[in-house]
Formats: C-alpha cells, structure tokens, sequence
C-alpha cells in the first residue's frame, strides 16, 4: 500500500476539496511510489490566505534571523542528503551520483540565501538638494509563487524558496507533477528547520488546473516559472491581466563549439557529459554541436564510440550512467523528434530504444546522435 | 531544420560542421533560445571572441554546458527568458521590490528640479 501525500497549506497536511489524486511512478520500475492529492481552486484560495498570514509573520523578523533559520534547513538538508538522492533516483530516475548533486545544489543555495540575510543592501546617494538624502532599500513582494519542473526535483525548487525567503516573501509552491515528493520533504525540512507555518503552502496537481488556478490569483504578486517557452508565454499573458511580476526560465538549445585547436579528449569527455548526462534532461543540455570540419571525421566516431559505452539502466546500481526517460510523454516527443530529424535528412548515428540496442548509422551531416531509456 | 532548433529535453544532440570560428558562432546564435554555450579551444583568443559574440546567459570554456553553480546568475536571452536571473546576488533581486527613500531634513519645502538651480 503507498502513502497518500495531502497539500500542505496553513503548516499541516490537509485533504485537498477535489478528493482527487494522482500517483507518482518510478520512471526505472513504473511501480508507484505514492499517491497525491489534486488541488482544488478553492485549495489555491486556502494556501494564497495562509501565505498571506504567514508574509504578515515572516516579513516582520528581520532577515538575519531568517537566515538562522535557513542556516538549519541547509544543515539538516547536509545529514538527510543520501536519503533524499536515493529519493530523487527512485522519483525522478537520473543516477545516484546527480541526485546527489541536486541535493548539494539545494544546500549551495540555502547557505548562499543565508548569507544573503545580512547582505539585502540598499543604496545611498546624494540629493540636488541641500539638506535632503536619498536612498533605496529593499522590501518584499508579499505572496509568490514558485512553479518548477521535474529534472531538478530538489535544486530548482531550494534555487526559487530560498531567496524568497531571505527576502521575506510567503510562497505558494506548486512542484512538478513527477516529482511532488521531493518538493514535499524540502517543505517539511523548513518547517522543522523553524520556518513558521504558513510561510510556505504546497499545492500539488496538473499545470492545466492547479498551475493556471497560481497563476490566475489575483492575490498573488509574482510568478517564478521554470519550464517550457510555450507555458512561459501563456503565463506572461495571464500574469499581465493581473499585473504580476513574472521571471521565466525557459528552454534551451545549448551550443558546444569544438574548434580544431581543441583538446580533443577534454571536448569528447565535455560533449558526453553536456548531451547525455541526467538523460540530457537538463535546461543547460548540449544539444547541438558545433565542430569544426577539420576534426568531424575523428570527433564523431570517438563520441559514438563513448556514447555506445554508455550503460542506460537503474540510477540506483553503480554501474549505470544514465537513467530512464522521465514519462511516457517525454519518450513519445524524443521519438517524434527523431522521425522529423529523419524526414527532415538528418543521419541517426546511434540509438537505444526500450534497453536493447537498436542501431547504428552514420550519413551525411549535419546528424544527431540519440539515446533514449525507457519509461 | 527543426532538429538543430526545438528544444527536444532529452538525450538528442545535433551534430554541425563548419569551417570557421565565426561560422561556428553564427551557428551557435542561429537558435531562438540563448542559455547555455561552450567553447573548446586552445586559443585564448578564440576563447574571448566566443565569450563576446555568443547570445547567451552562460558561455562555460573548455568546459560543458552543465554545471552552473549556485552564487552566479543562472538565465538566458531570447526566448530562454525575460530577462530575470536566478541564483547568485540577482536572486534576492527577483524576489525583492526596490523603494526609493528622501528624507529632507532641511525644514522648508524645496522643490526637486526647481529649486536645484
């Protein structure tokens, strides 16, 4: 029997109005890890006016003292950091030793924000004026709200809380479908950590209701996205209608030139790790390469010599490099998009599907290379 | 081709030659997106045109694409973003209004701009 995780809001789990809920699925297993319960719009208003009462609380403590507070989030995010990378493997598929990264990423910043508490610097300047000074400070928003996706189901939700936080904004944090429990542990360590409740609500469920119910509310100040540059834009439109500051991370299509004059080794080794790492599942992924014509010949049949070496499997095992695909809708676009590189006259050098080998074809430039796990 | 310029989130890479370091950087900005980029080379001057001319939020040398740490910006131009940057002293910023503050401890009323003559 899995554990059925309720929202957080008002510092307690609570049942969501909708009595709904959806499993969260080990991408390597496709066991069910646990189930969650689907937010309601009348569970946004809940966690907006909880957040609301938790700004009035937070953003009175001057922020060293919230620093204290983050100060023992980071420290006790240090000691659980292997449970929660055996987490995350389990949750979101990458290998072990990324997971643990993501986990050192959330403490990077928290100390980072901590630091922060004793730095909110403003400016001052001098008047045209006599007798007059001028100067600038900085003050909170009020009620934000995070929305982060599921490649980093640790690091990217601590990257968007714990400034937030230092500055002394309440959050409304609606984490990825795919990955709702690491967003859930992060919350429960800053309420154990002393964050009072209230600061902080969690609303899990789908972007199309939950995400657009965040995004709607009129009582929300900002939105802080990170996702796809279609999202992206449709919240930009909506944040207008109600005047929200809006910061947006989106896509990528990352270059790597490699010039003639490069360390070739040092390049493959950059370009392995930059395209196939975390299943190139990463904003910041390779995924062009730009090389130059003198040393393709080379370059290409060193990589996919590499890239064949790669061993796809359980992010749990010491052996594996890369995990599985995140979802079956992941799987499904990477596979569309290799039949529109193909019709389009692109060569397939190398491709795995479900675990087993498939093939291998090298054709005219420009080509790709692509590896999928399963789902 | 729209498998060099969609974002596909998944272990895809498209492979492109050239001929030049300045094709080569047009070919990296030849993307509606701008976050991450990499240059591998062991002239340093190569390095700085690249550092210079590529449009994006992070340009890693003789280093991958991954691997931002946290007390640096993170974000993009084009269509990675709207201009905001996460981590580093810029994330306080993201989550913070600024106030501009006078206080006129002169006792009369004076005039911005008109009495500064």
């Amino acid at each position: 029997m899995v554990q059925e995780y309720k929202l957080f809001i008002e510092g307690k789990f609570s049942d969501s109005s909708t009595g709904e809920a959806f499993e969260d699925i080990n991408p390597t297993t496709l066991e069910s890890l646990a189930t969650v319960q689907v937010a309601g719009i009348g569970d946004v208003d809940r966690a907006v006016e909880a957040a609301e009462a938790g700004f009035l609380i937070w953003s009175e403590i001057p922020a060293p003292r919230r620093a204290e507070i983050l100060l023992k989030a980071a420290r006790i995010l240090r000691e659980r950091k292997e449970e929660l990378a055996v987490l995350m493997t389990k949750e979101m598929g990458k290998v072990l030793p990324e997971t643990r990264g993501d986990v050192q990423e959330a403490i990077d910043i928290t100390y980072y924000a901590a630091g922060e508490g004793r730095r909110l610097f403003g400016e001052t300047t001098t008047s045209e004026l006599k007798e007059k000074f001028c100067m600038t400070m900085l003050r909170p928003i009020g009620v934000v709200a995070l929305i982060t996706p599921w490649n980093f189901p640790i690091a990217i939700p601590a990257w968007k809380i714990m400034p937030a936080l230092i500055a002394g904004n309440a959050i409304v944090f609606k984490p990825a479908s795919d990955t709702p429990l690491l967003a859930l542990k992060l919350v429960e360590i800053l309420v154990e950590a002393g964050l009072p409740p209230q600061v902080i609500n969690v609303v899990t469920g789908p972007g199309g209701t939950v995400g657009k119910a965040v995004v709607q509310h009129p009582r929300i100040r900002a939105i802080s996205f990170t996702g796809s540059l279609d999202t992206g834009k449709w919240i930009m439109e909506e944040c207008a209608k109600t005047m929200k500051r809006v910061s947006l991370e989106l896509g990528g299509k990352n270059p790597v030139i490699v010039m003639d004059d490069a360390d070739i080794e040092l390049a493959l080794e950059g370009v392995l790790w930059g395209a196939f790492g975390t299943t190139g599942q990463r904003c910041t992924a390779t995924s062009r390469l730009i090389l130059h014509e003198k040393i393709k010949e080379e370059f290409i049949k060193r990589l996919l010599a590499k890239a064949k070496a790669l061993r796809i499997g359980d992010g749990l095992l010491p052996e594996t490099d890369i995990g599985p695909v995140i979802n079956k809708a992941q799987l499904e676009k990477i596979e569309r998009y290799v039949r529109i590189g193909k019709e389009e006259g692109a060569a397939l050098l190398l491709g795995e599907t479900d675990w087993t080998p498939a093939f291998l074809a090298i054709s005219s430039s420009p080509r790709y290379l692509r590896m999928s796990g399963l789902t | 081709m729209r498998i060099a310029q969609e974002e596909i989130f998944g272990p895809v890479l498209s492979i492109l030659t050239v001929s030049s370091l300045k094709e080569a950087i047009w070919a990296a900005n030849n993307s509606k997106y701008g976050l991450s980029s990499a240059i591998y080379t062991g002239n340093v001057g190569n390095a700085f045109k690249a550092i210079e001319k590529i449009d994006a939020g992070i340009t890693y040398v003789n280093a991958p694409t991954i691997g931002a740490e946290v007390h640096l910006p993170f974000g993009g131009v084009k269509g990675t973003g709207n201009g905001f940057r996460e981590a580093g002293a810029d994330a306080v910023r993201e989550f913070s209004e600024v106030k501009a503050v006078y206080i006129d401890y002169s006792g009369r009323l004076q005039k911005a701009q008109i009495d500064s003559e």
